[in-house]
């Protein structure tokens, strides 16, 4: 459908266009109209452009825009209005308009009227006919300059007027050497009026609509005016021929305050709209087949700068694919207001039977007269949708293509709820909890006891001297705990035995030498060598002699209490170990 | 080590909802079928006053915000239910219901397509990740402390350390990256279409806009305005803080 939209853009390079007037015989000073038509398969069409000629004035008049999609093909319609015022009497032109549209331009026809004097118009010159006499030290010419608001809201309409009075006639058309300097507002023409006389003075004048752009100061800069007056105004020779005095009468600056809109009480899905506005929806038809096209017509009007709304924020439309939306512009510049319409045609394809309710469309705006948002709403809109026919959808379908069996898909949505809860408690994610440095933690430390078991097996296997010695205590000990349970068995022989190897090891390992070498004399030496108190020495000579006896004459050895002896001997190794 | 140790610290800062224990039956799992029920009939703005109530108990879960999602969805407020569904991905990444309406919220807003690396990256929820990165540590640090204290031989473990490392070395960046994800603060575009302006002011000019539901990165604060960033678009701007709404 895209694809038929894109089709019909490309189209517009046939774009019809035609001018007409409502009459050719027109009289100076009075307007005729003017009507541009242009139509095609295009939806922007864009507004003509008509160059400025002389002795004639156009004035924009409004547009009305018809848009149409009939089966998914796009064509619109553009009329144009114009308020054309002859300014000379003669053969006048008015000029072709041109449209450019993708490159190309198309253009009308240029229109020959003949224009006139009025009948009550005094010849030939210009101006007052009849006018009252003004007071005498009254300026013969001068311009004015007004607006109808000095306070106004961004986007909010207001008029400037600018009046030529004269109370002489006038050997040419005035014209504008420095036209009204428009810059911080949008500018819309608005009809040429009959001004009436006032205080013997003839009036001209123009008037426009004015859109404030931002707020703060605003100022329309002075006008200049170019006029000839005849001078004395009693020469018939010169009222004749031409000639008179040329003036450039200027006006004055004027300034307007420009209010900012509200923030207070501002919908966040307003978008700009300003003005005195009404809001309508309708469906091209109420009951449509599945997959086939019915058109959204949601139409903003009103008064205020039609051109300037936007498009409304489209709800979503469940069961139905929504397509570009087409805008068209019909605008009425009529009287000293700005009003007209948009309207925003969407094409929507329903994609299953059944009754779809259109949600509401809202459009949020301002109105300056009673300073509030108002949220404008379209009713809902219900469509009937019959099963469409069996492979039936929009789009081209290749001719021949038939399409194949299987799972169609026709719409999307998203997945229904969730019907398991598995509510749980807010619980930091578990990188960010203590526990996981720990659950990392524990295995390292497991791996770096490894390491350090293996750096001691290494340590081991380069010096077994030292290991030796630095286990000399611990050996010893341990044969001394396996004489404490032989002596709870009563086995006293082998307390003794043990308790003594227990000595010669611990001697043994720190000296890193064989305990069989070991004799009491050769301890003794070593012993005092190395500095050991002579009453320790004693107490060990003394225990190693009555063990021997103990072991090697049993029966001429005393009773010796088990315990009193393993007391003894661990008394012995502590004392060493403080020494060796 | 000191990659756990960094890993660890990145968390710490990290916000994101805890993925649910499961618990018996309670008043919220009554609540939650109520919403439900209301959703099912139509009534959606029931529903989610439902599910918020729950939510605002402290109780979550992938299936509450998921549903949490569908309702602001069904209401027409799409970054709202852009900002549940991000949060339910986050707790069950691999779920395919929320996948699917993550992807349609993103094409029908013509978001960015996740990328190769965001598709894979969100297989694994964040506890999913550390819980296999725990594995690997286990394994690699029992084999080798059991190595060591047994003093076999390196031939006959070297095996599992060679092949084991740069596994955990992969598992380590990912969760490192996805901490950092995390640690950064994703939000969503709340409000409709809104206007990022050049600085905290409506007297700044509007850069560009951005559409409800865009996941934006928030920046920095001042009092009532917001930076944000679209890093897929190198854009950045100011906007009401009203607009965006965290993940």
């Amino acid at each position: 459908m895209a694809g038929l939209l894109l089709a019909a853009a490309a189209a517009a390079a046939d774009l019809q266009v035609s001018a007409s007037v409502d009459r050719t015989q027109v009289v100076v000073g009075e307007p005729f109209r003017l009507t541009i038509v242009a139509a095609g398969a295009a939806s922007d069409i864009p507004d003509p452009r008509m160059p400025q000629v002389s002795g004639i004035e156009i004035y924009g008049a409004g547009r009305a825009q018809n848009v149409s999609i009939v089966n998914g093909q796009v064509s619109s319609s553009v009329t144009f209005q114009f308020q054309v015022v002859a300014r000379r009497p003669g053969r006048l032109v008015v000029p072709s308009a041109a449209f450019v549209v993708g490159g190309r331009t198309f253009a009308t026809d240029p229109i020959e009227v003949t224009a006139a004097n009025a009948a009550s118009s005094a010849q030939p010159g210009i101006g007052a006919p009849g006018a009252a006499p003004a007071a005498p030290q009254a300026p013969a010419v001068f311009v004015t300059a007004a607006v109808n608001k000095r306070r106004v809201y961004v986007g909010e309409q207001l008029v400037y007027t600018f009046l030529f009075h004269t109370r002489v006639q006038l050997a040419s058309q005035p014209g504008f050497s420095v036209p009204p300097d428009f810059s911080g507002f949008v500018s819309e023409d608005l009809p040429p009026r009959q001004w009436t006389q006032e205080s013997g003075y003839a009036r001209m004048g123009k008037q426009t609509a004015l859109f404030p752009t931002s707020p703060g100061t605003a100022t329309i800069g002075a006008a200049t005016l170019q006029v000839a007056v005849f001078q004395g105004g009693a020469d018939p020779f010169a009222m004749f021929f031409g000639g008179g005095r040329t003036q450039a009468l200027r006006s004055e600056p004027v300034t307007i305050t420009v209010l900012p809109l509200p923030d207070t009480g501002r919908p966040a899905d307003f978008t700009g709209a300003v003005g005195s506005w009404r809001l309508d929806a309708s469906l091209d038809k109420t009951t449509v087949e599945a997959g086939k096209p019915v058109t959204l017509t949601v139409e903003v009007s009103g008064r205020g700068l039609v051109k300037s709304l936007r498009e409304p924020t489209w709800p979503e439309i469940p069961g139905a694919r929504r397509y570009e939306t087409l805008s068209s512009l019909n605008v009425q510049n009529t009287g000293d207001v700005i009003q007209g319409s948009k309207t925003f045609k969407v094409m929507l394809i329903p994609q299953t039977s059944g009754r779809m309710a259109l949600p509401p469309v809202r459009y949020p705006v301002f109105d300056p007269d009673t300073r509030r948002y108002v949220a404008l709403t379209t009713p809902a809109l219900v469509l009937r949708v019959k099963p469409g026919a069996a492979g039936s959808q929009a789009g081209p379908v290749m001719p021949g293509l038939v399409p194949a069996a299987g799972v169609r898909s026709l719409n999307q949505d998203i997945r229904f709820l969730k019907t398991e809860a598995r509510l749980g408690g807010a619980r930091a994610p578990l990188p960010a909890r203590p526990v996981f440095l720990w659950l990392q933690l524990l295995p390292l430390l497991f791996a770096a006891s490894g390491a350090a078991a293996a750096w001691r097996r290494a340590a081991l296997a380069r010096d077994p001297a030292a290991v030796r010695s630095r286990r000399a205590l611990r050996t010893a000990s341990r044969r001394l705990a396996e004489a404490s349970a032989s002596a709870k068995r009563g086995e006293a022989l082998a307390v003794h035995a043990a308790v003594q190897e227990a000595l010669a090891g611990f001697l043994a390992d720190r000296w890193g030498v064989s305990p069989a070498g070991l004799t009491l004399l050769r301890i003794q030496g070593r012993l005092a060598a190395a500095g050991v108190p002579a009453d320790a020495v004693a107490r060990l000579v003394r225990f190693w002699e009555d063990a021997d006896m103990i072991r090697y004459a049993p029966a001429a050895a005393p009773d010796a209490d088990l315990a009193a002896r393993l007391a003894e001997a661990r008394t012995l190794l502590a004392d060493l170990e403080k020494y060796l | 080590m000191i990659a756990v140790l960094l890993l660890v610290s990145s968390f710490a800062a990290t916000a994101e909802p805890a993925r649910p224990a499961l618990t018996t039956a309670s008043p919220d799992e009554a609540s939650f079928k109520q919403a439900g029920s209301a959703y099912e009939k139509g009534r959606f703005a029931d529903a989610l006053a439902g599910y918020e109530r729950i939510a605002a108990g402290g109780r979550m879960s992938a299936a509450l915000a998921f549903n949490l999602g569908n309702t602001q969805w069904r209401l027409g407020r799409r970054g709202f239910a852009i900002q549940w569904w991000e949060r339910a991905r986050r707790l069950s990444p691999r779920d395919a219901d929320i996948r699917y309406n993550l992807a349609l919220a993103r094409s029908a807003l013509q978001d960015e397509e996740p990328s190769v690396w965001e598709t894979l990256d969100r297989v694994l929820t964040a506890d999913e990740l550390a819980w296999i990165l725990t594995l690997l540590v286990w394994i690699l640090a029992g084999v080798a402390g059991v190595a060591l204290w047994r003093d076999l031989p390196w031939s006959r473990w070297r095996r599992v350390i060679v092949v084991g490392m740069p596994v955990l070395v992969v598992a380590s960046v990912w969760l490192a990256l996805r901490a950092h994800d995390l640690s950064r603060p994703w939000s969503v575009v709340t409000a409709s279409t809104v206007e990022i302006r050049s600085g905290p002011g409506d007297q700044y000019p509007v850069g560009f806009t951005a559409p409800e539901g865009q996941r934006v990165l928030l920046l920095s604060r001042r009092p009532g305005w917001v930076e944000i960033g679209v890093p897929s678009k190198s854009l950045k701007g100011w906007v009401v803080d009203s607009a965006v709404s965290a993940i």
